[in-house]
């Protein structure tokens, strides 16, 4: 019975293997193979091709940093559930179901409708501004 | 349908209640005047009422019946053939044991072609379309019963307790038996209440305020206990009349003495009311299995109905039969429970003239007179119960009435005199003669109380309760000293007084008793007891009326205050009670003349219909109607008379002619005669002997074990402490989890979820 | 079918979208509340949005009650929504909530500087009363819920909602700590909670409850979908605070500013419990909740175990608290405790046992007794809450019972609603929190758990020392200088008053005399459950 159950999973496991002989093998080869002169230049942070802003990933950041990061992220976030729903509405609705194509864009226009209400409040109190 | 009337039921009740209530809560802030006008005025508008009630039923008796249960018959139509009458009722039989409003299975009655089903269930069943169906399928006609219990009111204040198909009602019923109870008990109580304005009058105003509130409680809950529908009211009643009882003997709680007293009247008489509980029980299992599931409820009339001549389960009816009789003997002080009776005399004497003796302690004759149809056919293992009440009865008689010759306290005589009558009392319900022992019951209320409250007057007037101290009263209260004569001939039963016609009566149910066929010698024994008691009862009647006010007085000594005469308040109400003591000779005039039937006099004639009769439940019971009933009736009230005369010619000749210089001549006699003295003054040391087997005993193990051992170290230190104990160290257990520490809760969180999935995982696999 | 076009298999029809304006309103007036504050300005009285905020929740609970009572739980909106009484009576509880510790905390000052200060505490009112309502919208929406995926949404919105709440005061140490704890363990147990319904629905193939109780598992999966029906179950005793679960509960409780403490003791509570036992109808039927042990799925055994630890757990713990708010927090997992026999008694009807019929009656009576336990509840919990609330406004602290001393004498009816309500927690006749004890205790014994009642029946006599402890408090010690108790009561805060008397009412009606409309919901709640 125990036996039996684990059955099934024998393909995920072998995935999982080979994920991990992959990952360890490239990073293996990578090693051996490669050339290695490291400069100063070359042992610095990358970070997207801008000098470095602080030498100590220790240091305090200015909390605004995180108020605009979490901001972005929550509108970006929620405007990529319009993706799926254009998709949708483009090839997954029988286009002569009238009924259900408006009552779709209603629901659209609302989740819209709920972000720019949340856009008005962050803009009202003053989140968008950096002092 | 008689509204006004109905609702005097509830007010009957309130009305001292209120004036419990206000006295108790007020009194002690207003005078006396208001006290006593407000104590006094609620007994008497309560006896107005209940007198309006009495002419309201009077009147009401010639309309239509008006039950909450009825009873119907099922029988053949008068002009079809068909199958056989039996059949037919056998199969209406079976289909009608489906319905459960029936409060009895249905029995097939009668003999041949008069067969009848006999139905009891609820008001609504004459007119049941169901059941007239039922019937007209088995060419049966549904006719009402022969027998109509004459009306009565009731008052429903909604249903008390419904569980599942128990059912009780908050209902008060008046009928005829209870309205005699209700009236004695108004107006006796109205004039000891009356009495006690002056017998009362010297305590300060907080205790004379107490006082009166508990009498008009008490006289509340007697109206509750005679008023009430069903037992469980009626249980009310009782237990409320204990504790007024308790709390009135008790009265002078700073004498330690006189709170003990109070104190064995409860214990006693709790001892008492558990047989009246386990009877109630058994009465209740009898009847559920009587009705198969059917509505239970402890109504009397359902009961009597249901259980009355019962076979079906007569172990149980019996048994509870018994246990109520037990808890009789405790209420009204009979073998063996009488003990608390002599000591309930700590309590102020108009308390023992309406508690102890008028009263409370005939509840035990009403209670098995409410009964009365159960009663007459319960059976313990073969012995009738109601041959051991009246063998009780008339034992209890027999030896609380030569106790009394011995005592020298006033009122100790009248208890043993009270516990003697009662046990007449019992003598003639157990010979199914309800009607004589109410007429003993309302003419003993009379003249026991004239003889409390004339014995009050003089304890008053002397300030001592020993007889030895007193003494040639009769010239110094001469209205006492007729009133309390009065009484006390008609205690003795002298010829023509009330007390003779009703002790007669008695005596003359148990001869006719004797007389059923196949009837126990036993009853002949009792039989010559109720006589011999007579005898007993006329000497010390006697010796009570001759220590106390012939001679010369002995009291007072040198120096002492001469006595003085009762109060007009006081006396009033001995003067009316006087005049009552002669004139209930009337209710129970014996059948002497040939015109009037046996059974016709008044007071039993009236009661008839609503208890128990010998004739219906004893087979060849010499009573109809017969030349026999006038010879015995004749014959044994010239036995009686006899005897009573016999006996107030003894004590005539032995306390009416002593010289007043003999005071305590008594306690010089010596030899065999010392010793029955002796015996009789203490008793015939029954309280001694249960001190001795069931009161020391209890008090060096039982009391010891359990407030050691089961209370101060099992419960106390064991299951008080030791839960708490062992909570707080639970509490401070679970702190120690509570570290405030993040990944150690996710730690217990994963070792939950663990163990749980183990569990579960490991089962299901 | 084609797989690209999922819509078009699904039954939408326009008029399913009325059983979704209960859980609509909510969030709609949390946004007006929002905006509201905004205008409202700076240090201005806030009383107007405990009003919008209290419109808001009587507009959703006229619509529960109109829209949702009436419906038989047949599932709506293509299967995810399953509207009933049994939501209408979770609802009710919920909402009773929500409005009463809004009002009650409605006076509560704001100072000038943005995020409202008194005396060094600092709630920013329009962003409370916002994340109250959307929390209450997550909440009404997991009573309902049919689909394991929208039960999920909402748990979610409720939870993230209510961890913002905790720490809503935020330059309080303790809040920030309290809401960190509980964030971090919330998201481990929805990390179960998520990783069993995924389990559950690999062996099933459906997220849907109904289509689950109908649904015939194969043996071999059998195995998989009961550790996902527990590891479901585990998620959920988190939620609802059950021994070994229960960790979080008086940090988060004791952090959290106390009008916070009252709504998360009131709303999580009852939704989730709602929702446990909406899941567990689910998982029983389907035998997700193990194989047969003596008549019940082993799962049965061990919520009894569970709602043994609990109630020991709970009473034991709060015997020797000195917060109020850390007491309540141990007696809310004793409650936990007491709804747990409910629990027990309601999947007693998923085993094989010779008396099925009687189960089902069991069943029955453990559904209806839940809703009025939650009704009683929440209703006592929130007499405690507003009297603390009431007392906190000028910003003096109620964390310690002694701040309590004297309250009978300087504010006598707050104390006398706060007597009313501890006596109802700990079930004392005449109060709600009695009748509901009573039936779900009967419902424990009708499933023969006599053993565990007893127990939980011996722990709620523990737990009248806690109780009265604190009506001790208020009656029978002089009222000590400079403490919550010793200010008078201020006839200018009406609207925390009117909560408190609210409370008190509905608590003593409820249990002298319960409405017939309210006993006649709860029964047709459990009937839509139970069939």
């Amino acid at each position: 019975m125990l036996a039996s159950m684990f059955v099934g999973y024998v393909g995920l496991a072998a995935m999982g293997a080979i994920c991990l002989i992959i990952g360890v093998v490239a990073l293996l080869l990578s090693k051996i193979l490669g050339p290695r002169r490291p400069t100063r230049v070359k042992q610095l942070p990358y970070e997207c091709g801008v000098e470095l802003i602080q030498s100590s990933a220790r240091e305090r950041y200015s909390i605004h940093f995180y108020l605009v990061a979490i901001l972005f992220i929550l509108f970006d976030l929620e405007t990529v559930f319009l993706f799926p729903w254009a998709a949708t509405m483009r090839y997954g609705v029988d286009p002569n179901a009238a009924m259900l194509r408006s009552v779709l864009l209603t629901e659209v226009l609302l989740f819209v409708g709920v972000l720019a209400v949340g856009l008005f409040y962050v803009w009202k109190r003053r989140g968008l501004e950096w002092d | 349908m008689f509204p006004k009337e109905t609702a005097l039921l509830p007010a009957i009740i309130l009305i001292p209640l209120l004036g419990a209530l206000f006295n108790g809560l007020f009194g002690k802030r207003l005078g006396k005047g208001i006290v006593s006008t407000v104590a006094v005025a609620a007994p008497l508008i309560a006896f107005f009422f209940a007198a309006a009630l009495f002419f309201g039923l009077h009147a009401a008796d010639h309309g239509p019946l008006l039950s909450q249960t009825s009873v119907v018959v099922l029988k053949a139509k008068k002009d079809t053939a068909g199958s056989s009458l039996p059949g037919r009722l056998n199969k209406a039989r079976r289909e009608l044991g489906k319905r459960d409003d029936l409060f009895k299975i249905p029995e097939i009655e009668g003999k041949d072609r008069n067969q009848v089903l006999r139905l009891v269930g609820p008001a609504s069943l004459a007119g049941d379309e169901a059941l007239k169906t039922l019937a007209h399928r088995h060419n049966l006609v549904v006719a009402p019963a022969a027998s109509a219990a004459p009306r009565s009111y009731r008052y429903n204040l909604g249903t008390w307790i419904h569980v599942g198909n128990f059912k009780v009602d908050f209902e008060f019923v008046v009928d005829r038996l209870s309205i005699i109870l209700m009236l004695v008990i108004t107006g006796v109580g109205f004039l000891i209440h009356l009495y006690s304005t002056d017998y009362m009058g010297a305590e300060p105003r907080g205790t004379y305020a107490r006082y009166f509130s508990y009498l008009n409680l008490f006289i509340a809950s007697m109206l509750v206990l005679v008023m009430g529908g069903n037992l469980l009211i009626l249980f009310i009643g009782w237990e409320g009349v204990g504790m007024c009882s308790y709390l009135l003997i008790g009265f002078d709680y700073e004498d330690a003495k006189k709170a003990a007293c109070g104190t064995k009247a409860f214990v006693v008489n709790r001892i008492g009311d558990m047989g009246v509980v386990l009877g109630m029980f058994c009465l209740l299992a009898a009847l559920a299995e009587t009705t198969a599931g059917g509505t239970l409820s402890l109504n009397f009339q359902t009961l009597n109905l249901a259980l009355g001549g019962s076979t079906l389960n007569a172990g149980l009816i019996g048994a509870g039969c018994l246990l109520l009789f037990f808890g009789c003997t405790g209420k009204s002080a009979q073998i063996p429970l009488h003990l608390w009776l002599p000591d309930a005399m700590a309590g102020p004497t108009p308390v023992s003239a309406l508690i102890h003796a008028a009263t409370m302690v005939t509840a035990g004759i009403y209670l098995i007179a409410r009964m009365s149809p159960i009663f007459a056919g319960a059976e313990v293992i073969g012995v009738p119960v109601l041959g051991i009440v009246a063998l009780i009865g008339g034992l209890t008689a027999f030896f609380a009435g030569a106790a009394a010759i011995g005592q020298d306290d006033i009122k100790k005589v009248l208890a043993y005199s009270t516990v003697s009558q009662l046990g007449y009392m019992f003598l003639g319900v157990g010979a199914l003669a309800m009607g004589a022992a109410v007429f003993h019951l309302v003419a003993h209320a009379f003249f026991k109380a004239v003889l409390f409250l004339g014995a009050g007057a003089v304890i008053h007037a002397t300030h001592t309760q020993s007889m030895r101290r007193m003494g040639g009263l009769k010239n110094y209260m001469p209205t006492t000293y007729w009133t309390m004569a009065i009484g006390a001939l008609a205690l003795a039963g002298f010829p023509l007084l009330s007390g003779f016609f009703s002790k007669d009566m008695i005596l003359l149910a148990t001869l006719l008793r004797a007389k059923a066929a196949g009837a126990h010698w036993i009853w002949y024994v009792l039989y010559l007891l109720g006589l011999g008691t007579g005898f007993l009862t006329a000497v010390y009647s006697t010796r009570l009326i001759g220590m106390t006010f012939w001679g010369d007085y002995r009291g007072g000594g040198p120096g002492g205050r001469h006595p003085h005469a009762a109060p007009s308040a006081m006396a009033l109400p001995l003067f009316v009670l006087g005049v009552l003591t002669i004139g209930a000779a009337l209710l129970g005039l014996p059948a002497l003349a040939a015109w009037m039937e046996p059974g016709a006099e008044i007071l039993p004639h009236y009661l008839a219909p609503v208890v128990a009769q010998a004739s219906d439940y004893l087979v060849n019971y010499p009573a109809v109607s017969s030349e026999l009933y006038h010879r015995y009736e004749i014959g044994g009230l010239l036995v009686g008379a006899m005897a009573s005369l016999f006996g107030v010619a003894v004590g005539w000749k032995i306390w009416g002619s002593r010289a007043p210089s003999q005071v305590g001549w008594e306690s010089q006699v010596s030899g065999q005669l010392a010793s029955i003295r002796q015996v009789l003054a203490n008793a015939w040391y029954y309280d001694e002997w249960v001190n001795k087997r069931f009161v020391q005993p209890a008090v060096l193990y039982l009391s010891a074990l359990l407030w050691e051992h089961v209370d101060d170290n099992a419960i106390d230190r064991g299951l008080v402490d030791g839960t708490g104990r062992v909570a707080v160290q639970l509490s401070l257990f679970t702190r120690v989890f509570q570290t405030g520490h993040v990944a150690r809760y996710a730690a217990y969180f994963v070792v939950g979820a663990v163990v749980i999935l183990a569990s579960v995982h490991l089962y299901s696999i | 079918m084609d797989p690209l076009s999922p819509l078009s298999s699904l039954s939408y029809d326009v008029g399913d979208f009325l059983y979704v304006i209960p859980i609509a309103i909510p969030a709609l007036f949390g946004m007006i509340v929002l905006i509201l504050d905004i205008y409202l300005g700076r240090g201005s009285n806030k009383t107007p949005l405990a009003l919008t905020s209290g419109l808001g929740c009587l507009l959703t609970a006229v619509a529960a009650w109109a829209l949702w009572a009436p419906a038989t739980g047949a599932p709506v909106m293509a299967g995810t929504l399953a509207p009933s009484a049994f939501g209408a009576v979770a609802a009710l509880a919920i909402l009773i909530g929500t409005t009463l510790i809004g009002f009650s905390v409605a006076h509560h000052s704001q100072s000038a500087d943005g995020v409202g200060v008194d005396l060094g505490r600092s709630i920013a009112h329009g962003e409370l009363y916002g994340l109250l309502l959307f929390a209450t919208s997550g909440m009404l929406a997991m009573t309902i819920a049919n689909d394991m995926v929208t039960f999920f949404v909402a748990i979610e919105t409720l939870s993230i909602a209510v961890y913002a709440l905790t720490g809503v005061e935020r330059r309080r140490a303790r809040s920030a700590e309290g809401a960190m704890k509980y964030f971090v363990l919330g998201a481990f147990s929805a990390a179960f909670l998520l990783y069993g319904m995924s389990l559950l629905y690999g062996a099933t193939g459906t997220m849907r409850l109904d289509v689950l109780a109908e649904t015939a598992i194969k043996p071999s999966d059998l195995p998989m979908a009961t550790v996902g029906g527990t590891l479901i179950l585990i998620g959920l005793l988190f939620k609802v605070g059950a021994v070994p679960f229960h960790a979080w509960v008086p940090d988060a409780y004791e952090g959290a500013p106390s009008a916070v403490t009252g709504f998360m003791s009131i709303g999580v509570k009852v939704a989730a419990f709602a929702g446990m036992f909406r899941i567990v109808e689910g998982l029983g039927a389907c035998g997700a909740l193990g194989a047969d042990l003596a008549g019940s799925p082993v799962g049965s055994w061990v919520l009894w175990f569970v709602a043994a630890l609990t109630v020991i757990g709970g009473n034991a713990g709060a015997l020797t608290q000195r917060n109020p708010r850390r007491l309540m927090a141990y007696s809310g997992i004793a409650h936990t405790g007491y709804l747990l026999v409910a629990l027990v008694a309601f999947t007693r009807q998923f085993g094989h046992s010779s008396d099925a019929l009687n189960m089902t009656y069991a069943a029955h009576d453990a559904a209806a007794g839940l809703l009025f336990y939650l009704l009683a509840y929440a209703l006592a919990n929130a007499g405690v809450f507003a009297v603390i609330n009431h007392l906190e406004r000028r910003g003096e602290d109620v964390d310690s019972l002694d701040d309590l001393a004297g309250l009978a004498h300087t504010q006598p009816r707050s104390a006398l609603v706060m007597a009313v309500c501890l006596l109802s927690l700990a079930g004392i006749p005449g109060t709600a929190g009695f009748l509901g004890k009573l039936w779900v205790f009967r419902a424990g014994v009708a499933s023969g758990d006599v053993g565990l009642v007893v127990l939980a029946l011996m722990a709620s006599a523990i737990s009248l020392y806690y109780y009265l402890r604190i009506v001790v408090i208020m009656y029978m010690r002089e009222p000590q200088a400079g403490t919550a108790g010793a200010s008078s009561e201020d006839p200018q805060r009406w609207c925390s008053r009117l909560a408190i008397l609210v409370a008190g009412v509905l608590t003593i009606w409820l249990g002298v005399y319960p409405p017939n409309a309210i006993l006649k919901l709860v029964v047709d709640g459990a009937q839509a459950l139970v069939h």
